[in-house]
């Protein structure tokens, strides 16, 4: 994954729930899309435990389980 | 007894979300989003030749099937089985059932309805509820965006670059235009334009004048380019860095009830061209599913039989009779389940019920037996073969079960009560007049036909057909 990406996926792990304006604020600040992010870390997610790490649309869940695998 | 089916596992935890997601829908009587892994039972030759059309397709190849199966056989499961799999497999699937107002081909609306209705529908393994089309611009552009920093070079540069291949094919340059628009909304700040590119890609335009305004493009998803439109996406998946996509529709049934010669025949044409197309590998990255009964495919008069040259491209192989089967080619016949299979799939729901732990199972095997042998004296065969409301009765009985610790299965089953099922394509048509559409002079037969008693002589003169009921 990009530096970008983990830069932001470092600072979503600081929260289990994230309100849909504040992941596009982040996003923002990283200069990034906000779906497009999520797609790409849930594909990576995928590819590395077999199930999505963000979940939901106006709020958005972290799976703390499938953040400590992909931390790990 | 059948085989456990490819990633059905029967000892995997489940879900909580995945658990709700298939109880509520059964119970419902529908088929779930989720999970019908831990469901599916039987069938493994058809879902191993379904992996290999996946496969082809993910490697930049095409495929299509007709899934051809009784009324209650299961092709619904079936086509969002394949389409959950698909998913795992990084495709991007959309779906939709045929309807008298959806249809690959026609002139009043009705097959744009079809690609906006598939385009809502578009899912991807991380939004498998749909819903994602802006996900799939957005992948593409960031892509494009992280290239653009590594190089030091502008995002437009990269971004025209990386569409040229789409501009190339039919209805290509204004699709790439659209793209663009979404990336020139997000870099301006102007979330009017990222939603009017988004309204444009889900079909949503419904004049060009409007689409001219607000993206400065020329065209529109409408009747004429639904296909086109279609082999557009799924090359742009592939650019976005997905393997293809998958293409499901269901209920073609609808097809076969349209009584205009000429509406029936637009829409078989459209079938023919994606068929060709299919098996010629001209698609890229591009797979149809179709759902249909046995008459939708061989009814001589109204099926795709009718068509001459779908009938000979969709004939059975003369050699496999007599229990000899081959799925390599674009039929797929779904046999219905076995009283062998139906055990198994208790079995299953009995499992998802429990979360996936034995140990918290609510009834013994002998029950299971115990159940079928009720049902069977209930609806006879009907219990296996369409085994919607067997599955129905099986979950509220767990459901008791599970609320009332006290209560005995034994004492529960006598109370058990299902009757079997109807078609509803045989049910009589209801006997309301419909009015004619404006396009109705050509193309009123998708609406049901009013009783003899009520059809009017212009019903008749319209087509030979129209007074054909189901």
């Amino acid at each position: 994954m990009r530096h970008e990406l983990r830069y932001g996926l470092r600072r979503l792990a600081r929260k289990g729930a994230w309100e849909r304006i504040e992941v596009e604020r982040l996003a923002a600040e990283f200069g990034l899309m906000p779906d497009g992010a999520l797609e790409v870390i849930n594909e990576a997610a995928f590819e590395r435990c077999g199930a999505p790490l963000l979940e939901g649309d106006e709020t958005i869940e972290v799976d703390g389980q499938i953040l400590e695998e992909m931390s790990a | 007894m059948t085989e456990p089916q490819p990633g059905s596992s029967a000892q995997k935890a489940i879900r909580p979300r995945d658990r709700d997601a298939i109880l509520q829908s059964l119970r419902a009587g529908v088929v779930p989003r989720r999970g019908q892994q831990f469901v599916q039972v039987g069938r493994s030759e058809e879902v191993r030749a379904l992996l290999r059309d996946l496969d082809r397709i993910a490697d930049g190849g095409s495929a299509i099937r007709f899934v051809i199966g009784e009324f209650g056989s299961g092709k619904t499961f079936f086509l969002f089985l394949i389409r959950s799999i698909a998913l795992e497999k990084g495709l991007v699937t959309v779906h939709a059932d045929l309807t008298p107002d959806r249809r690959l081909q026609a002139s009043g609306g009705q097959a744009r309805s079809l690609y906006t209705e598939l385009m809502a529908n578009l899912a991807t393994r991380t939004k498998p509820d749909g819903g994602a089309v802006a996900s799939v611009v957005e992948r593409f552009v960031t892509s494009a965006l992280q290239e653009a920093r590594e190089k030091g070079a502008a995002v437009d540069a990269i971004l025209q670059d990386r569409l040229t291949s789409l501009a190339e094919m039919t209805g290509g340059y204004d699709f790439a235009e659209v793209v663009a628009a979404y990336w020139r909304g997000h870099d301006q700040g102007n979330d009017q334009l990222k939603s009017d590119a988004v309204r444009w890609l889900r079909g949503e335009f419904s004049t060009r004048t409007d689409a001219r305004k607000a993206l400065g493009v020329r065209t529109i998803v409408d009747d004429d380019n639904l296909y086109d439109q279609l082999k557009l996406f799924s090359r742009f998946t592939r650019l976005a860095g997905y393997g293809g996509l998958l293409v499901c529709l269901d209920e073609l049934v609808n097809l076969y009830k349209l009584a205009n010669t000429q509406a029936r025949s637009g829409n078989y044409e459209q079938i023919l061209r994606i068929l060709n197309d299919s098996l010629q590998g001209t698609s890229v990255g591009l797979g149809f599913l179709l759902g249909g009964t046995p008459e939708f495919l061989m009814d001589t008069r109204r099926g795709l039989y009718s068509y001459e040259a779908l009938r000979s491209r969709l004939a059975q192989n003369r050699f496999a009779t007599e229990g000899r089967k081959d799925f390599t080619g674009p039929v797929l016949h779904l046999a219905n389940l076995s009283p062998e299979e139906l055990f198994v799939l208790l079995r299953n729901l009995r499992h998802v019920h429990a979360s996936g732990e034995p140990e918290k199972y609510l009834l013994p095997d002998e029950a299971l037996v115990a159940f079928m042998e009720h049902c069977s004296k209930r609806v006879g065969e009907a219990y296996f073969r369409t085994p919607r409301s067997t599955i129905r009765a099986f979950l509220e009985l767990l459901a008791v079960l599970e609320q009332n610790p006290g209560a005995a299965w034994r004492d529960l089953l006598g109370g058990v009560e299902l009757a079997a099922e109807s078609n509803p394509d045989l049910e009589p048509v209801p006997e309301a007049v419909i009015e004619p559409t404006s396009e109705s002079t050509s193309e009123t037969a998708i609406q049901p036909q009013p009783a003899p008693a009520a059809r009017s002589p212009r019903a008749d003169e319209d087509d030979e057909l129209s007074s054909f009921r189901l």
